[in-house]
C-alpha cells in the first residue's frame, strides 16, 4: 500500500506521491514575477527555499486561473532535487492505495516531474 | 212833429168834403139856383171829392203795403239787407217799425245763427279732431288694455307658479329645517364621539409611550447579549484558525510520516486522529459559527425590529399625537360646526316663517293679479266700447258738421247787408 496525497484541480481530483510532498502551507506572502503566462502565480519563500508556485488546474488542465487568495493552501513538492509549489482548489489530505499501481479510477495519479515538463511546455 | 192817425186823416177828409159840400151848397144856395140842382151838385161834388181823397188815401195805403210786401217778398227770398222809407207818422209807421224791427231781429238773429254755425263748425272741426285723438286714443287704450290684460294674464300666471315654486321651496325649507335638525343632532353625537375618541387616543398614546419605555429597557439586555455572541464570534473565528492550523499540523505530520516510513506508522495514526479531531473542530467550530451566526442574525433582526418597532412607536405616537391634535381641532372644529348648524337651524326657521310669510304675500298677490285681470278685462271691455261710442260719436259729430255746413249754406243765402 502506497500514500498519496490527493487534491483537486479544476474539478479533478489528482494525486502525488505523498514522498513527493515537502509541506502544505498557508497564509505565505506569494510574489508575483512578471511576464510570466497565466499558471505562474509567483515564487513563495519557506524555509531558506524559493519554491515556483503554479495553478494546479491551470497548468494540468489548462483552465483559467481561478487567482490566488490568501488563505488557500498551498502544496510544495521536492523530488529529486528539484521543487514546486502547486495551487490546488482543495487539498483532500492523504489516501492508501495498492502497491500495484491500481487506484481509484476517480483520482489521477501524476508526477511531480510530469507537472514540471507540462509547465515548461506550455510556457514554450 | 206829432203823430197823426189814419182815423184822423179820414176824419179830417171826410170833415172836409162835408166842408166842401156845404160850400158848394152855400156857393148854388148863394147863386140861386134850383134844389135839385144842388142837390145834385152836391152829390156829384160829393162823388168826385169822396172819389179823389179815397183815391189818395188808397193810393197812400196800397204803395206802403206794396212796399211792405215787396220788404216781406225780399225776406223771403233771403235778403234783409234793404230798408222801408218810413212816409207819414201813422198806424202804417207802426206797422213798418215793427216790420223793421223784426227784421233788424232776424237780421241780428240770423247773423247770430250765421255766427253760431261758424262756431259749430269750428267747434265740429276741432270735435273732430278730438274724436279721431279720441279714437286713436281709444284704439291705444284698446291695445293697452289688451297688452295689459295679456301682461296681466301672464303675471297671474308668474304669479301662480311663483306661488307654487314658493310652496316648492316652503316644503323644500321645512325638509331642510327637518334635515338641520337632524345633522344638529348628529354633530351633538359626533361632538361627544370625538371627545371620546380624543381621550381613547390620549390613552393609547400614554399606552404607546409605556410600551416605548418597556422596549427601550429590552433593548439594552439585547445590546449586551449581541455583544457577548459578537466575542463568541471571534472565539469561534479563533478556534476555527485553531482547527485549520491543527488540521495543516496534522496533515504535514501525516505527510512527514508517511516519508518516514515503517517507523513513522505510529506518529501517523496520531497525526490522523490529530487530524480528524480538528477536522471535528473545525466543523464543530463551523456549526457553531452557523448557530452564532444566525443567533446574530436573529438578534440583528431583534435589534432591527425593536428600532424598527421603536421608529414605528416614535411614528405612531407622532401620528397618535397628530392625530389626539386631529381630535382636538376635529372637537374644535365640531363645536364649531354645531354653532353654525344651529345658527343655520335658527336661521333656516327664520326663513321659513319669512317663506310662509312671503307665501302669504304671494298668494294675496295672485288674488290681486286675478282681480287686476278681471278688471282688465273689463277695461278692455269698456275701451272696446269706448272706441265703438267714440265711432258712433264721431259719425255723430260727422253728422253734426253736415248739418252745420249746410246750416251755414242756407244762412249765406241771406244778405244782411253791411251793418251785419
Amino acid at each position: 500500500m502506497k500514500e498519496i496525497f490527493a487534491f483537486l484541480a479544476s474539478g479533478h481530483m489528482v494525486g502525488v506521491e505523498a514522498s513527493d510532498v515537502y509541506r502544505v502551507v498557508d497564509n505565505c506572502e506569494i510574489t508575483p514575477v512578471p511576464l510570466m503566462p497565466p499558471f505562474y502565480v509567483g515564487i513563495v519563500y519557506y524555509r531558506g527555499e524559493l519554491f515556483d508556485v503554479l495553478d494546479a488546474g491551470s497548468v494540468l488542465y489548462s483552465t483559467r486561473p481561478r487567482g490566488f487568495q490568501g488563505n488557500r493552501r498551498i502544496v510544495l513538492l521536492k523530488w529529486k532535487g528539484r521543487s514546486l509549489a502547486l495551487i490546488p482548489d482543495a487539498v483532500k489530505g492523504l489516501l492508501q492505495y495498492a502497491a500495484s499501481g491500481e487506484c481509484d479510477e476517480t483520482i489521477q495519479l501524476i508526477h511531480p516531474e510530469s507537472i514540471r515538463e507540462r509547465a515548461l511546455e506550455l510556457y514554450g | 212833429m206829432g203823430k197823426t192817425s189814419i182815423k184822423n186823416k179820414l176824419i179830417l177828409s171826410f170833415l172836409t168834403l162835408v166842408l166842401l159840400i156845404i160850400l158848394v151848397v152855400g156857393l148854388l144856395s148863394h147863386l140861386g139856383r134850383d134844389f135839385f140842382l144842388i142837390q145834385a151838385v152836391s152829390v156829384l161834388t160829393a162823388m168826385i171829392g169822396g172819389a179823389v181823397v179815397g183815391s189818395i188815401f188808397s193810393n197812400s195805403f196800397v204803395s206802403r203795403i206794396r212796399a211792405l210786401s215787396e220788404a216781406a217778398g225780399e225776406i223771403s227770398r233771403g235778403d234783409l239787407s234793404k230798408n222801408l222809407p218810413v212816409v207819414s207818422d201813422d198806424e202804417f209807421k207802426d206797422l213798418e217799425e215793427v216790420f223793421e224791427t223784426m227784421v233788424g231781429q232776424l237780421r241780428k238773429m240770423i247773423y247770430d245763427l250765421r255766427k253760431v254755425a261758424g262756431q259749430i263748425l269750428e267747434t265740429n272741426g276741432k270735435l273732430t279732431s278730438l274724436m279721431k285723438d279720441v279714437l286713436l286714443n281709444s284704439q291705444r287704450i284698446d291695445a293697452s288694455a289688451r297688452a295689459i290684460a295679456e301682461s296681466s294674464e301672464a303675471q297671474s300666471l308668474i304669479v301662480q307658479k311663483t306661488a307654487v315654486r314658493v310652496d316648492e321651496a316652503l316644503r323644500g325649507m321645512e325638509d331642510m329645517a327637518r334635515w338641520t335638525e337632524t345633522t344638529v343632532a348628529r354633530i351633538g353625537e359626533a361632538e361627544k364621539r370625538s371627545e371620546s375618541g380624543e381621550a381613547n387616543a390620549r390613552r393609547i398614546m400614554n399606552h404607546l409611550g409605556e410600551v416605548l419605555d418597556r422596549m427601550a429597557g429590552y433593548s439594552g439586555p439585547i445590546s449586551r447579549l449581541s455583544e457577548k455572541v459578537e466575542k463568541i464570534r471571534l472565539v469561534i473565528g479563533v478556534m476555527e484558525d485553531i482547527a485549520q492550523k491543527t488540521d495543516l499540523l496534522a496533515l504535514n505530520a501525516s505527510i512527514e510520516a508517511s516519508r518516514a516510513g515503517q517507523s513513522g506508522r505510529g506518529f501517523a495514526l496520531v497525526a490522523d486522529e490529530i487530524r480528524h479531531m480538528a477536522e471535528n473542530s473545525k466543523s464543530s467550530s463551523q456549526e457553531i459559527g452557523a448557530i452564532v451566526e444566525d443567533l446574530m442574525e436573529d438578534n440583528r433582526s431583534v435589534v432591527e425590529a425593536l428600532a424598527g418597532s421603536r421608529d414605528g412607536i416614535s411614528r405612531g405616537r407622532e401620528i397618535l399625537a397628530g392625530i389626539v391634535s386631529a381630535f382636538s381641532g376635529m372637537l374644535s372644529d365640531v363645536k364649531e360646526i354645531f354653532g353654525q348648524a344651529e345658527r343655520i337651524e335658527d336661521v333656516t326657521s327664520a326663513q321659513m316663517l319669512q317663506l310662509r310669510e312671503v307665501m302669504k304675500q304671494v298668494r294675496e298677490l295672485s288674488r290681486l293679479a286675478h282681480e287686476n285681470f278681471v278688471s282688465t278685462q273689463k277695461t278692455m271691455l269698456a275701451a272696446g266700447n269706448q272706441k265703438e261710442e267714440a265711432k258712433k260719436m264721431a259719425s255723430a259729430v260727422s253728422a253734426l258738421n253736415v248739418l252745420s255746413e249746410k246750416m251755414i249754406e242756407s244762412h249765406s243765402r241771406f244778405r244782411l247787408g253791411e251793418d251785419a
